[in-house]
């Protein structure tokens, strides 16, 4: 396609926009015509996903419309330098991204101040706990003791190993990175009830291969 | 003997830090299609492997899920709500730096903004260093000697001060009930005038004056002149002044 041969698409509110239609827009952009028309396709196109992936992220409404202005004027600066090496979609996600990691990272207390709004009762599988107020008394035992839980810990290291891939992955994002149950299912792309069931069963298997050995083991996770 | 949920937490982390890091994060394209489903299974794994490493990807491929969340019709309040958002952001399209404004923390103003502020802070930091100068310039120094000056004394020819070099005070007492005087210190041979001063008398009638350091030895007149209206008028008193070389009073 030559981009001399292209003229503005006229933007027609009840119509929607089509993929090829936001790149003929972004190539008449590119050439300086009619860029506010032009980026009006873009804005209709991509707006609603933005919004998407903000809600679920940012609970006040005032500050949600800040950000999907900061993420629209990014895109109107940037565009003019979009060189097309991946999809627009994608170039949109990640200024989308790096918008909102910037701003939650300003919040207080960062990127654990801002968790994604939940939509499953919390209650239903107590989450494992993040840090224990207390040092393990095994931990400043004696040389038995210390030599006792390495051999528990290195049973408890297989155990993990040999869990099924998805309850392993569900256990790692849920502790290592402190995932709720509902961003594990969005990321992993199944229902948060699957991510739960994971959950429980690999506690289930944990708690079974480290009782053989061990006795009661309380994992803290349910 | 009980397992504590740090150690299960520990030895997790552990295994993971443990395991090499990634290496290429796949890109947003790449995470708009898994979350499409439009990946082989083997790689959509490799993918989710990543994620349980990389919280930055984690972000992106939970951001992408919105992104490619199929779109539903939009309402006649979307669309409202489309062209009202549309209305807000326009205006702000053509300015420059206004993205920072809102996504970034408080950004610094342009010079244009900042010159005012500029300027009068340089104007008190001039007015504060006037001030201090001027307060040392009148501050009474100590061991100065004071010469007390009566008014009245008009005879030219009946008595020369002698001043040695350096900072003095003088002390003039009016006569007279007049609100400001000046004085008029001329050289003495030329009549060239060579400072003039605005007096206000005290309470005591009394003008306080400290002679410039600088007035080298030599013999001047000074003129004690009605001071009305900002310039020297009738002259009330004259005196004539010797100011004798460093060492050598009488």
């Amino acid at each position: 396609m030559k981009l001399g041969e292209l003229t503005p698409p006229a933007v027609d509110d009840s119509l929607p926009v089509g993929p090829e239609d936001v790149v003929r827009a972004v190539l008449a952009f590119q050439q300086g015509v009619d860029r506010e028309r032009n980026f009006e396709l873009l804005f209709r196109r991509f707006h609603r996903r933005i919004e998407r992936f903000l809600a679920a992220r940012v609970f006040s409404c005032e500050e949600r419309l800040d950000l999907t202005q900061a993420i629209f004027l990014r895109i109107y600066q940037g565009l003019k330098g979009y060189r097309g090496e991946g999809s627009l979609e994608g170039w949109v996600l990640q200024i989308a991204v790096n918008v909102y990691r910037k701003w939650r990272d300003r919040q207080p207390g960062g990127r654990q101040a801002v968790p994604e709004i939940p939509f499953e009762d919390p209650s239903v599988v107590p989450e494992p706990q993040a840090a224990d107020p207390f040092p393990s008394p095994s931990a400043t035992g004696s040389p038995l003791d210390r030599v006792v839980r390495q051999e528990r810990l290195d049973a408890l290291r297989q155990a993990i190993g040999e869990l099924a891939p998805k309850q392993r992955l569900c256990m790692e994002l849920h502790v290592y990175q402190e995932r709720s149950v509902q961003e594990i299912a969005t990321a992993l792309r199944i229902s948060p009830e699957t991510v739960k069931a994971h959950l429980f069963q690999a506690r289930q298997r944990l708690r079974d291969k480290v009782h053989a050995t061990f006795g009661t083991i309380d994992f803290g996770t349910g | 003997m009980d397992e504590r949920p740090s150690d299960f937490r520990d030895t997790l982390l552990e295994l993971i830090e443990s395991s090499p890091a990634p290496a290429d994060h796949p890109s947003p394209d790449r995470w708009l299609a898994y979350q499409r489903g439009e990946l082989a299974a083997d790689e959509e794994a490799q993918l989710q492997e990543h994620l349980a490493r990389c919280r930055d990807c984690f972000d992106l491929a939970a951001a992408a899920a919105s992104f490619a969340e199929r779109e539903a019709e939009p309402g006649a309040g979307g669309d409202v709500e489309t062209a009202a958002l549309w209305r807000l952001l326009r205006p702000q399209l053509g300015a420059r730096d206004n993205v920072r404004a809102i996504s970034a923390g408080p950004r610094r103003q342009s010079w244009r903004f900042r010159l005012p502020s500029y300027l009068a802070a340089s104007f008190f930091v001039a007015l504060m260093g006037m001030t201090a100068w001027n307060l040392h310039t009148r501050q009474p120094l100590p061991n100065a000697p004071i010469f007390d000056i009566y008014s009245g004394d008009r005879d030219p020819n009946r008595r020369e001060w002698t001043m040695p070099a350096g900072p003095r005070m003088l002390v003039f007492h009016a006569e007279e009930e007049l609100p400001v005087y000046r004085l008029v210190i001329r050289d003495a041979a030329a009549g060239r005038e060579l400072y003039s001063y605005e007096l206000r008398p005290n309470q005591d009638r009394a003008m306080t004056l400290y002679l410039p350091a600088g007035l080298p030895p030599g013999r001047y007149r000074m003129e004690i002149a009605d001071g009305s209206g900002g310039r020297a008028g009738r002259v009330l008193a004259t005196h004539r002044v010797r100011v004798a070389e460093p060492g050598r009073g009488d």
